[in-house]
This record gives structure tokens, C-alpha cells and sequence, in this order.
């Protein structure tokens, strides 16, 4: 019973291949694994097998043929056998010839191992012992007893084969890398950045700031602050403030994308990034623009100092109106942050660098800082982030209008 | 590319190997000529297999009846009409050889009778009667299939023609008084004890320690013990040293045991010191065909050192059992076709028809414990078997060998009565690699021998139930 040589379906995108070249003539005697013909497909080159033992019949297509998954390239023969008329005629149907070809596999009961669903598998009861203790997928062994069962030589010979190169791959892997478990704080992280950055639009604004007079203002500030507080007033508590003022005076800032719609916030919440551990964590402070700077300080203290225990509760760390991710101590000058769902927006604040600007038309050092908005552009357009930023500037270079 | 559908296949000799490798080549397309120089069937079917067993089967059928009171049977005088038996066999044979000329037939397989001989890697040259300068054939394979002849040794005296082989006490006309046999092998067991329960007296000289030698030690020990019980003198590591036909026609064996010189004189002497394969006078050295030892030397793949020229069975040597014949004829048939087909001869199975029988499959508990780590042996004897009772036959057992790591079924030895009928069920086990579990599981029929299967297999797995 001629047996088909078609062109395998290599991985679950692919519909077509190109023959690339013919290893076996036509005529010649092959056994069942002998490989027939490269094939090329947009992401692999691949050897197809011989799916039984026999005699290669006339090529059915060439080398440099396009050919669709299913499509009968071949015969392998028995003597005497010749190809089916029928099947001769490249052009009927595909879909039709791949049903067929199902069918007529089950009837003629050909060895084409690679059909056969996985507990059909033909192999010898101690074939399957063998494979069972060194768990091997008899799948991937080449069966060379009758209509491809496997014996226990064929699964030796695999176990011999697999030990080889796993031997020698898994040599190279131990010196080259080394595998740390994953936290669930990792896996949280990753799950939620790899969400934000494949579904939400970002798009950047970024706007340099003279925090000359920020810098006054906190050193005026600082004693009151610490006696207040006991705590010391940092940058951090200052941005709080900036942004919590903007967005009180940007209100169509704070809103979210929700599959049901957009949704306006009704409080205004302020979430820091934290370094914590091998990780980040970002706690959340609540109705920041109704506290009072040296309220603010104290909050953030105490969120960031259980964030770093790892104390945080979950409404600790939910809720926010926007993020601040603030890379200055580590010297980055700019950022291009992903913003942290379910939230629209998130501010990057690099390091304050002296630096020439042109001031009245003359050159003055001014400490200048970057500052990069990024927004997600389902909910929020250019304009309103702009104006947004602008706010932020204003009173970043302008602090006593916090008052 | 060649049409191989009309090839042309030469097939020399028309015993079990070369019929049935010719069988396979016209299956797979080929046209197919046979050349046989005496009987279709070769040693198998006229001077082997078939008329040897029904000599064994009438022995057989007499002893019954001479203990038929044990089954509440009362039979009154029988006796053995040599002549009727011989008939009787002959018929079979020749039934036999029919069943192979009309098989020939139906696959359209060109017979031509005469001695063939290699001229040319592809010619084969045939004399016979009508023609004494010899026909030429040509083929695209030719498959050798000349089987074998009986052997002999080198001793004085053994060559007269008074000294009977396999093939004329076959055709005997009658029973002599006393025979005595040298070689204690398959042939010459069987021979001992069709001939001593027919009423010959029977005496056996081996060379080795034991009789069968390269049968399991206790196979051999409680076979010599059943054949001494039946009255057959049984001489081991005994040399013969000259055979001697008298003016009466009597022969006188001398032979040498335990440093002893001994003397038997009987009426006949049968020499069954084993087979050799019968590759003289074809033309071996003509085209190329290398043997070695007196066997044609062959690859897995039947093939011969001559491109285009296979061999197979008795003439390549190995185990000569037809059964191992038709295999390699299938194999050769399937290469000389195109396929590539190797030889398995992993599950050859071993059958001597003595009372109690022997069959045994795979290696030996010798042969296991040089190849294996570790093997496991577990004996069920036939007097725990329920159906060993009922028909009287309590001899013998069932030996099953399996290696340690995965149970896998490596030798299996029964000595019993019909265990030339039970092998084949270890014959499959082997053959696809079957562990005991397996055999565990499989439901034997009761009340059965083949329970004493079961049995032994249970004891590689916990330990037996009917004993």
C-alpha cells in the first residue's frame, strides 16, 4: 500500500513551505526516518522523515516549490506499487486530499508514527518500561521494529543520543547562566508591566525644570518639617504636593480607562515607586491634597519604611491617581516610565544637573531637572498632559504657590 | 529507474527455506524459478520433519495403549505393523510434498526439476536426466537454499554403507532387533525412542557429557532419566573409536567410556552426529560465494560475498531447524525484492519430539547470566499441574528466565508433555519484548498445561499459587 509523503505542518502558524532540496532520488530505497527533503518555512529550516520503509517514488513537486501544508510531495513504495492516479493531479482540492489522506492512513493502517496520539503509541512492553523510568516522550523515538514499533533498542538508542547532547548543552548552560526562582513579587511585577506596556498606548512629554527655587524652598522648610514630623523633608514629599496641587488644578487628569468606559476619580491619590529588595512596590498615599506637607511627609515615611518590610496592606497599594518613579539619587537623567495600571499617567523625575540656560539673554548655571510624563493615550491626549506638565513646572519653579 | 515488478528471482532448492522464500519473492511481484534436484519439500517434508514425527506420533499412540488400563481402558493385544506405518508415512509425505507443488502453482512459481549450479553472478546452470550438458538461467537475485545432509565423523568403519543414516532408517522396510545409535542429539533421540517403543533394543552413544548438550542441564538430566526408564541404554562421554560390519551383516560398535573400552554388536548401526550443510558441487567458488566452516557466510541481510546472491537455512549454518529456514527465506526474498529487511532470528524456537518433550526459546541459564547483570529464574514442575494429572503425564517442567532490571523475558525451557505445542506463546513473549507482568496478566485457560506458564512467570512476581 503506497504510503504518502506530505508536507508536515512544522508549528501552528505555518500554511505553506518551500521544498528546498530532494536528499533522496527517486527509485532509491529509504528506510522509515531516512530524511527526504529539506524544507524551508518564514521561521525554520526542516528535514522531513520517511514515515515508512521502501522505495521513494516520482517527486511530486521540486526543489524550490511552494508547497501547502498537507500537500502529497511523494509515495514511498513497495515493489511492484506504483503512485494512485488520482493523486497525481496536483490541483484538487486540499482540504479535500488532507481528509482523505486522514482516512486512508487509518484504513491502510501504514506506520506513520507521528499520527498515532500518544497512548496508540506501538512499542514493546519494555520499550515502554525504559522509556517510563527515564521519562522520555516515546513520541520522539523512531520506532524500527514492524509498522514502526518501538523496541528496547530503539529507546537505548535514544536514551544514548539524548544523553549526548543533553550532556554537553547542559555543561555549556551551568557555566554560562544560573537559574533564580521566581518571588511572587516578581511574578506580580511582571505580570502587571508586561499588561501595561501590551495594552496601554503610551506616549511621552517631557519637560525640564529649574528647581533652584525648590531647593530653597525645602531648605527653609526643613527644620519646621523635622520638628514636626520627626521625620526628615525630602524631595519626594515636595512632588507629592506639586502633583496632588496639578492634578487638583487639572482635574481631566484623573481618570482612568476602564473597558466600561472612562471613569473619573473622585479622590486624589498619589502613588511612589519604591525600591524595595529585588523588587518594586508602589504604596499609595491617600487625598494627599487635602494634607498638609508635613502630613504628607510623615505618610510617606511610614508607607515607604513598611514597604520596605514588606507590611504593606493591599489598599496600601491600590487606588492611585497617577505614580511618581523618581531615578535622581541614581544619577539617570531621564525616563521614560510604564505606567503602573489601572492608572493613566506616570511621572519620571531624573537628577538635577547644573547646567548653562539662557536666562534674559544671558548664560546662568541653573540646577535643571527632566521631567517625563508618561500617558496613556486611550484616555488622555497631548493638550491636557501638556498643560498638566506645565502645572508641575510652575509650581516645582515656583513653590510659594503651593501656599 | 528498474521496473523492479518483473524481476527475476532463482530460488536453488524447494525444501521449507528455498518454497517459502519463493513464496515471498511472488507476493512481492517477482518472477519467480525454483530448482529442486529431488523432491519439492526438500529434508523437511521427505526425510525430516513431517515422516520423523509421524513415526513419533504412531510410538506414541502404542505406548498410549499399552497403558490405556490406567485411563479404565482395557485393550487386549496390540501390536506394531512396521509396514502400515512406513505406509502411512509415506502418504503423509507425499501429501505434504502435493500441499508444496500446488502452492508452487497458485503463486506461479516455475519449477524445474535437476542440480543447479552457479556459472555467473546472475546464471545458474541446470543438469538433469533429460539433460546432461546442463540448461542456463538467468536471474537478477538468486537465493541459495541447498540445505543440508546428514554429517559424519572420523572414525574407521563409518563410512561402509551398512551404516545406516536418518534418511534410510527412515525407509526401512523392518523393525531390526537392535540398533545402536551414535550421537545423542535431537535426531538420534527421537530415532531411540520411536525405534525402542516399537520393540528395537536401543542404545545411545554420546560424545559429550550429556545428551542434547546444548539443551538447559535439567532438561537433559531428567530427559536421559524418562528415555533410560523406557529401557534405551544410554552411553555419555563416550568416544566412538570403530565401527565394524560382521559376515552376518550385524554391526559391532567400539567405543571408548570413562578410560573403558566397551563393545556392543547389534543388527543395526545409525550414525546422527548432526547435519552439515550441503553446499558441494554448486558452483560456490565459480561466482564468488565465500563460506566459512562448511556454511555460506551471509550478512543480516542474507546476503552472500557476491552481490545479487543470497543464502539461507541449513546452508548458512546456525540452529538447522526449518522454522529458522522459512525466516531467513522471507528475509532473503524481501532484500533480493528491494526492501530492506534484517534477519531475527531473536525468538527461534527449539522443539525435539521426545516423550516428555523439550522446547525452549531464547538463551539458556548460562548464556542469561553471561549476558545479563542479573536474571531471575522461577520453575513450575507439570506434577502441581492439574491437567498433567488427568492425562498422566507428570514429567517435566517449565523454566522461565527473565533479566532483573525490567523483568524482560530472556529463555524459557519446557520439558513436558506437548511443549512443543506451549513454546510458541513465549516464542510471541520474546519476540515483542514482553516482560513477565505481562504474562502475569494474561488469562491461561483451565484446566490447561499452559497454566504451568502462568505459574512459573507468578514466581518471578511474588511466588506461585499452585505449589
Amino acid at each position: 500500500m503506497p504510503v504518502e509523503v506530505i508536507l508536515p505542518k512544522i508549528d501552528e502558524a505555518m500554511t505553506e513551505g518551500k521544498i528546498l532540496e530532494w536528499l533522496v532520488k527517486e527509485g532509491e530505497e529509504v528506510e522509515a526516518g531516512t530524511i527526504l527533503f529539506t524544507l524551508e518555512t518564514e521561521k525554520v529550516t526542516w528535514e522531513v522523515e520517511s514515515p515508512a520503509a521502501g522505495i521513494l517514488s516520482k517527486h511530486l513537486a521540486e526543489a524550490g516549490d511552494v508547497i501547502k501544508v498537507g500537500e502529497i510531495v511523494a509515495y514511498i513504495l513497495h515493489a511492484g506499487e506504483e503512485i494512485p492516479q488520482a493523486k497525481e493531479d496536483k490541483t484538487s482540492g486540499d482540504q479535500e486530499r488532507a481528509q482523505e489522506t486522514t482516512d486512508d492512513r487509518k484504513d491502510a493502517g501504514t506506520p506513520v508514527r507521528v499520527m498515532l496520539p500518544s497512548n496508540k503509541i506501538k512499542a514493546s512492553p519494555i520499550a515502554k518500561k525504559i522509556a517510563r523510568d527515564h521519562h522520555i516522550d516515546l513520541t520522539s523515538v523512531t520506532g524500527t521494529g514492524p509498522e514502526g514499533r518501538i523496541k528496547k533498542i530503539d529507546v537505548m538508542n535514544y536514551l544514548e543520543r539524548d544523553k549526548k547532547t543533553s550532556e554537553t548543552s547542559q555543561g555549556e548552560e551551568k557555566q554560562r547562566t544560573e537559574y533564580i526562582e521566581l518571588s511572587s513579587m516578581r511574578k506580580t511585577i511582571a505580570r502587571r508591566m508586561t499588561e501595561s506596556f501590551q495594552s496601554v498606548p503610551h506616549f511621552f512629554l517631557t519637560v525640564e525644570i529649574d528647581t533652584g527655587e525648590l531647593k530653597y524652598v525645602k531648605e527653609k522648610l526643613a527644620r519646621s518639617i523635622e520638628d514636626i514630623t520627626s521625620r526628615r523633608l525630602t524631595y519626594t514629599d515636595l512632588f507629592i504636593k506639586i502633583v496632588s496641587k496639578s492634578v487638583e488644578s487639572n482635574p481631566d487628569i484623573n481618570v482612568q480607562w476602564t473597558d466600561n468606559g472612562i471613569v473619573r476619580l473622585n479622590e486624589i491619590n498619589i502613588g511612589i515607586a519604591v525600591n524595595v529588595d529585588n523588587g518594586l512596590v508602589v504604596p499609595v498615599l491617600k487625598e494627599t491634597s487635602k494634607k498638609s506637607l508635613a502630613e504628607i511627609t510623615l505618610d510617606r515615611f511610614n508607607l515607604v519604611e513598611r514597604a520596605r518590610e514588606g507590611k504593606l496592606l493591599p489598599n496600601e497599594m491600590k487606588g492611585g491617581s497617577l505614580t511618581i518613579s523618581n531615578l535622581g539619587m541614581y544619577g539617570i537623567d531621564h525616563l521614560c516610565p510604564i505606567i503602573n495600571p489601572p492608572e493613566s499617567c506616570i511621572l519620571g523625575i531624573g537628577q538635577t544637573v547644573e547646567r548653562p540656560v539662557s536666562q534674559n539673554g544671558e548664560i546662568v548655571i541653573r540646577p535643571i531637572t527632566k521631567f517625563t510624563l508618561s500617558i496613556d493615550h486611550r484616555v488622555l491626549d497631548g493638550a491636557i498632559g501638556s498643560r498638566f506638565l506645565q502645572s508641575i513646572r510652575m509650581l516645582t519653579e515656583n513653590p510659594l504657590l503651593l501656599i | 529507474m528498474s521496473d523492479k515488478a518483473s524481476k527475476d528471482i532463482i530460488i536453488i532448492g524447494g525444501g521449507p527455506g528455498g518454497y517459502v522464500s519463493a513464496i515471498q519473492a511472488a507476493q512481492l511481484g517477482a518472477h519467480v524459478t525454483i530448482i529442486e534436484k529431488e523432491n519439492l519439500g526438500g529434508t523437511c517434508v521427505n526425510k525430516g520433519c513431517i515422516p520423523t514425527k509421524v513415526l513419533v506420533h504412531s510410538a506414541g499412540i502404542l505406548r498410549d495403549i499399552q497403558h490405556s488400563k490406567d485411563f479404565g481402558i482395557n485393550v487386549s493385544g496390540c501390536s506394531v505393523d512396521f509396514a502400515a506405518v512406513q505406509a502411512r508415512k509415506n502418504k503423509i509425505v507425499k501429501q505434504s510434498r502435493d500441499g508444496v507443488s500446488y502452492l508452487m502453482r497458485k503463486n506461479k512459481i516455475k519449477v524445474i526439476e535437476g542440480a543447479a549450479s552457479l556459472v555467473e553472478p546472475n546464471q545458474v546452470k541446470v543438469k538433469n536426466k533429460n539433460n546432461e550438458k546442463g540448461e542456463i538461467f538467468k536471474a537478477d537475485e538468486i537465493i541459495i537454499a541447498t540445505g543440508s545432509e546428514p554429517g559424519s565423523i572420523n572414525v574407521e568403519g563409518i563410512n561402509h554403507e551398512a551404516v545406516l543414516t536418518s534418511d534410510e532408517v527412515l525407509n526401512l522396510k523392518s523393525l531390526p532387533k537392535s540398533i545402536v545409535i551414535i550421537g545423542g542429539g535431537v535426531i538420534g533421540l527421537e530415532f531411540a525412542q520411536v525405534l525402542q517403543r516399537f520393540g528395537v533394543s536401543v542404545t545411545i552413544i554420546e560424545m559429550m557429557n550429556h545428551i542434547i548438550p546444548t539443551e538447559d542441564d535439567e532438561i537433559t538430566k531428567q530427559l536421559e532419566k524418562a528415555l533410560s526408564k523406557e529401557g534405551i541404554a544410554v552411553f555419555t562421554q563416550a568416544q566412538v573409536k570403530k565401527v565394524e560390519i560382521l559376515e552376518t551383516g550385524n554391526s559391532k560398535v567400539v567405543f571408548d567410556v570413562n578410560n573403558e573400552a566397551k563393545t556392543i554388536e547389534s543388527e543395526k548401526v545409525m550414525l546422527a552426529v548432526g547435519r552439515r550443510p550441503a553446499i558441494k558441487n554448486i558452483g560456490l567458488e565459480d561466482v564468488g560465494v565465500q563460506f566459512d566452516k562448511g556454511c555460506i557466510v551471509v550478512d543480516e541481510y542474507m546476503r552472500t560475498s557476491a552481490p545479487g546472491i543470497y543464502a539461507i537455512g541449513d546452508a548458512v549454518g546456525g540452529v538447522m531447524l526449518a522454522h529458522k529456514a522459512m525466516s531467513e527465506g522471507r528475509c532473503a526474498a524481501k532484500n533480493a525484492m528491494g526492501l530492506k529487511n534484517i534477519r531475527n532470528l531473536k525468538s527461534v524456537p527449539r522443539c525435539i519430539w521426545t516423550s516428555p518433550e523439550v522446547a525452549s526459546v531464547g538463551l539458556t541459564e548460562k548464556e542469561a547470566r553471561n549476558l545479563h547483570e542479573s536474571i531471575e529464574i522461577s520453575t513450575f514442575p507439570f506434577s502441581a499441574n492439574g491437567k498433567s494429572r488427568i492425562i498422566n503425564d507428570t514429567n517435566g517442567f517449565v523454566k522461565v528466565i527473565a533479566e532483573t532490571k525490567y523483568g524482560e523475558i530472556v529463555g524459557v525451557h519446557i520439558l513436558g508433555a506437548h511443549a512443543t505445542e506451549l513454546i510458541a506463546e513465549l516464542s510471541l513473549a520474546i519476540q515483542m519484548e514482553a516482560s513477565f507482568q505481562e504474562i502475569n496478566e494474561t488469562i491461561h485457560p483451565h484446566p490447561t498445561l499452559s497454566e504451568a506458564i502462568l505459574e512459573a512467570s507468578l514466581g518471578l512476581e511474588g511466588g506461585m499459587f499452585h505449589i
